[in-house]
């Protein structure tokens, strides 16, 4: 029932419940059509990719961020307690450095691709 | 009926965060028929044009899913993109104005009914028909889907005062049916 002539007894309230009455019972209604759902969900668009990734496939990638971004850490701390000369340490920082960027350059158009597909 | 809304606040999750279509499906099965039966009213019984705008509302709902805030009811907003459609759909309809006719409609409506002698039965559908369109869509949301006034105020955009003089006006015009 409507909810505002739920608890009215006023004359246009009852008014009201015996206009509802007669529309209801008097106009035409939709017959159910099983197929119109299927007809609907065939209509609708292709999934985005950032949708067909599954949640668990989205805890992998960070969970896969954050152990890189710790081993870099924990290296880092290793590399400093591990007595080798600044030198050494220079040059491991900087073949590390390079690999990163020679890996960020392949895989930057492979990024840039999946952010733009729609 | 708080079932009901714990279903479709989960299915509307479902849909907001993986793009589920078996959920999405769930909601057009709950909605589709009172859609559908608001809509077969409003287009005078036409039901090509009737199952073309449902299917247009439903696919509006999905592409804006997202943007729904669950600040009004599912079926609020639902209803608000149908009467959207439908505004569309007159607009771009290469039809005369029809309002001069609404009014021509009404004139004819009164009279006959006091030459009658109150003994004219005026068919429910066609005493709907006859009403201006602002009017049946507020006598369809209230008597046949049964929403407040508030509601009907959200989904059409009209002032909760506007409503009531529509409805008001609309009494007087189908007090005439037998």
């Amino acid at each position: 029932m409507n909810p505002d002539l739920r608890h009215q007894n006023t004359p246009e309230a009852l008014f009201d419940k015996e206009l509802t009455a007669k529309l209801q019972s008097s106009l035409p209604q939709a017959d159910t059509n099983p197929w119109f759902t299927r007809r609907v969900v065939n209509r609708l668009p292709e999934k985005s990719r950032w949708a067909r990734i599954s949640v668990w496939q989205w805890v992998c990638y960070l969970l896969g961020a954050l152990t890189f971004v710790a081993a870099i850490i924990l290296s880092g701390q290793w590399l400093s307690k591990s007595g080798m000369s600044d030198t050494t340490l220079l040059y491991v920082a900087a073949s590390s450095l390079l690999i990163l960027i020679c890996g960020g350059v392949l895989l930057t158009p492979q990024l840039i691709k999946i952010v733009r597909e729609p | 009926m708080a079932n009901r809304r714990l279903e479709e606040i989960k299915l509307l999750a479902l849909c907001m965060a993986s793009d589920n279509r078996d959920a999405f499906s769930r909601l057009v099965e709950i909605h589709q028929q009172g859609l559908r039966r608001f809509l077969l009213n409003l287009t005078g019984g036409d039901e090509a044009l009737t199952d073309d705008l449902a299917q247009e509302t439903f696919l509006k709902a999905w592409l804006a899913v997202r943007s729904f805030h669950g600040l009004s009811g599912f079926k609020t907003w639902l209803y608000r993109i149908a009467i959207n459609e439908f505004s569309t759909y007159r607009r771009q309809a290469t039809r005369y104005d029809t309002s001069s006719l609404d009014n021509d409609w009404m004139q004819i409506a009164d009279s006959a009914s006091e030459t009658a002698a109150g003994d004219a039965r005026m068919d429910v559908a066609t005493m709907l028909q006859m009403l201006p369109e602002k009017e049946k869509m507020v006598v369809l949301l209230f008597y046949l889907e049964e929403l407040p006034v508030k509601e009907i105020s959200k989904i059409t955009g009209m002032p909760e005062g506007t409503v009531k003089s529509h409805l008001s006006r609309a009494r007087v015009h189908l007090s005439k049916i037998r």
